[in-house]
């Protein structure tokens, strides 16, 4: 029987700019999404989105715009088209407007910023993302997250949060399921240290709450390969940060300490608690001792916690899941342990 | 594109390539589940000229297939490449369907025209035109069509799209019709067989072209089920106000179904969105909706008990009943072959409208 999910002959590269840019853009809460590019590309890209937000209850479908670039702007340019559809996105009045460049509109040479520089009562963010001519799934998103940057930098500063210190999440995978569960995580361990998530750029924030970046303490990105992006943000001079979110027992505690340095707090306390976390974690999955697994690529984490329940790793074992992206935090690794005990 | 694929991915015997980069292959791959080949265009393809790709994708793709088909995307299309020239000694079909020419309707027109289908004249069959993949009742319109040719004495004969990749060259000259916005292949159009009424039309018409159509026992079984909708629908009114609802989809589909509603749930069609530009034939409140914001306003503006239409419309009225007419359909499994077309079409359309507005769960 075949139980395969995805077409078989996938493609080496990593798709669109549009879909990363996009996963961006449609996070801003009160954004307004202008896809400058034919009317299918933006369906494609709703349509897959819909098919993501179906899996999180009361998530809200993004206002996402299209100029509907045809025949007749490939050959004539279709600046007009986007000047049109930048109209009627200011007449929604959202807090900004993201115009995401496609293929079409980057091989017929529109310049959307020209465009753009007329609109002055809402800001305009030109995502310059070129479709695929731009390269895959992760330049957009990351191109994304530059343009939202120097935004950033051009709005007023809005209060600080609670906790004093600002730490902004830089990069979250929007379209990953467990996305806020993550973030959550986050939050838990952070609490630890008696600080907060005071940014999260970008997902689920308005406009204005991006003026908080250029006073970020710390910056804790999504993966390391974000931080050639965080390098141009408009922060201050050696604004520390941590280059990936938490991973595995000790990549957790390890988080904990990263956090206490950067911020200059003993973070002793909060590790101790987190050990005392992680153990009573494992101790729910103590019938795993013993038992022979196999881990696909074996990497280090998942090694780490195979070991540390008595589990034996060898590629005679029962292969078991790994999640891509890996769990985070210690609560992450419940959901995985649960389906480790479930393939044993 | 995405048009173009669905079409020539149907046919058995006809290998399909992308001639584009991977974001714009993943999607039709995505919705179909079928093998499909692409040339994976970089930016550097795009200014050196992706002809190199596009023979080496073609050869990979050749042996699996008796025929290959290139769908060209919009990139290379504004470039101009000489994808003929380059292809000129393979057993190719090259289907120029940038994204920007159109809709997913424009594409399948295009992908049938380029396969040039070849009439039969000798044929004795009745072919079955408007299939296409995206359509959500493309399979269970087959069935239905094929079923009812079979009950009248007819024998069902090449579709587009669809079958064997050289059932092309043998094309019925007479054809019924099962989604009129993919009606694109050769042959006379007897009509198609949306609601009761198309399905007498149609084979009446197919009986007077054609002396070995029977069309009695397709009147018969309308009869019937026309007298259990008209059953069903009775004892449901006489519980419940008759249903205002919001329809969106092809114009065809849309128009047909607010009839079928109309006539046995006396509904108050307060809005029919099209999308394929195919004003719905009637005197509905008919809106164009390839455009969400419209939809949201037309779905403000209706204030609909019931909706009709694709996840889109469903997301936007979450508690609203719903039954799906378009795609994307979203978020539930539909595994066997539902048709629109057709007596079964109307009997399911009915089916699932009384379900909804009553609460009923599916079985």
């Amino acid at each position: 029987m075949s139980s395969s999910h995805s077409p078989s002959n996938t493609p080496s590269s990593d798709g669109c700019t549009l879909a990363g840019a996009l996963s961006v853009a449609t996070a801003v809460a009160d954004g307004v999404t202008l896809v400058h590019g034919p009317a299918g590309c933006a369906h494609h890209h709703v349509s897959l989105l819909l098919t993501t937000l179906l899996d999180t209850p009361g998530a809200r479908l993004p206002t996402l715009l299209s100029d509907d670039l045809g025949e007749r702007e490939v050959i004539f340019g279709g600046e007009a088209a986007l000047d049109e559809a930048l109209d009627e996105a200011v007449a929604l009045s959202p807090g900004s407007i993201a115009v995401i460049q496609t293929c079409v509109a980057d091989a017929i040479g529109d310049d959307c910023a020209a465009v753009a520089s007329r609109i002055r009562s809402v800001p305009v963010v030109v995502v310059k993302s070129g479709g695929f001519l731009g390269g895959g799934f992760h330049e957009g998103e990351r191109e994304a997250l530059r343009a939202y940057a120097g935004l950033a930098a051009r709005l007023p500063a809005p209060p600080e949060p609670d906790e004093g210190a600002v730490i902004a999440l830089v990069g979250e995978k929007n379209l990953e399921y467990g996305a806020d569960r993550h973030a959550d995580e986050l939050g838990r361990l952070l609490g630890r240290l008696d600080l907060g998530i005071g940014l999260r750029f970008v997902r689920g924030v308005p406009t204005a709450s991006f003026g908080l970046l250029p006073r970020a303490d710390l910056l804790v990105l999504r993966e390391p390969s974000l931080g050639a992006v965080a390098d141009r943000f408009p922060v201050r001079p050696r604004t520390p940060r941590v280059d990936g979110f938490p991973v595995g027992l000790s990549g957790t505690l390890g988080f904990l300490g990263a956090v206490g340095q950067a911020l200059d707090r003993d973070a002793t306390a909060a590790r101790e608690a987190e050990i005392e976390h992680q153990e009573t974690l494992l101790a729910r999955f103590g019938g795993l001792s013993g038992a022979r697994i196999r881990l696909p690529g074996s990497p280090p984490w998942a090694v780490e916690l195979a070991e540390t329940l008595g589990m034996k790793v060898d590629g005679a074992g029962v292969p078991v899941p790994l999640p891509d992206p890996a769990p985070v935090g210690t609560d992450g690794l419940a959901r995985l342990l649960v389906r480790w005990r479930r393939a044993l | 594109m995405v048009g173009a694929v669905a079409a020539l991915s149907s046919y058995e015997g006809l290998g399909v390539v992308v001639h584009g980069s991977s974001g714009c292959w993943f999607y039709p791959s995505s919705l179909l589940r079928v093998d499909i080949g692409c040339t994976d265009l970089s930016s550097e393809d795009a200014i050196l000229g992706g002809e190199a790709r596009v023979r080496a994708a073609v050869r990979e793709v050749l042996p699996r297939h008796r025929r290959v088909a290139v769908v060209n995307t919009c990139v290379p299309a504004i470039a101009g490449e000489d994808l003929a020239g380059a292809l000129h000694d393979l057993p190719v079909v090259i289907v120029d369907a940038p994204g920007f020419l159109g809709g997913t309707w424009t594409g399948h027109e295009r992908a049938i025209h380029a396969l040039k289908p070849g009439l039969d004249a000798g044929s004795t069959g009745v072919g079955i035109d408007g299939l296409n993949p995206l359509d959500p009742f493309a399979r269970g319109n087959l069935h239905e069509c094929e079923r009812l040719l079979r009950l009248a004495g007819a024998t069902p004969g090449p579709r587009f799209a669809g079958g064997r990749v050289e059932s092309i060259e043998e094309a019925s000259p007479l054809t019924v019709v099962a989604n009129p916005a993919y009606a694109a292949g050769p042959g006379m159009r007897a009509g198609d067989l949306l609601g009761l009424d198309r399905v007498r039309e149609t084979f009446a018409r197919l009986a007077a072209l054609d002396d070995r159509v029977d069309p009695g026992p397709v009147e018969t079984e309308c009869d019937v089920a026309d007298e259990r909708c008209v059953r069903a629908c009775d004892k449901f009114l006489s519980r419940h106000d008759p249903p205002r609802a919001a329809l969106f989809g092809e114009g065809a589909y849309v128009g047909a179904v607010a009839l079928l509603l109309e006539r046995y749930l006396g509904a108050d069609c307060a809005v029919l969105g099209y999308r394929d530009g195919v004003n719905p034939p009637g005197r509905w409140n008919a809106v164009r909706a390839d455009d969400l914001r419209r939809v949201e306003d037309a779905l403000v503006a209706a204030e609909p008990d019931l909706v009709l239409g694709s996840s889109f419309e469903q997301r936007l009225r979450p508690s609203t009943p719903f039954v799906p007419l378009a795609p994307p359909i979203r978020g539930r499994w539909r595994l066997a072959a539902a048709p629109l077309a057709g007596i079964e079409g109307t009997l399911g359309l009915i089916e699932a409208v009384l379900n909804a507005c009553a609460g009923v769960a599916a079985p």
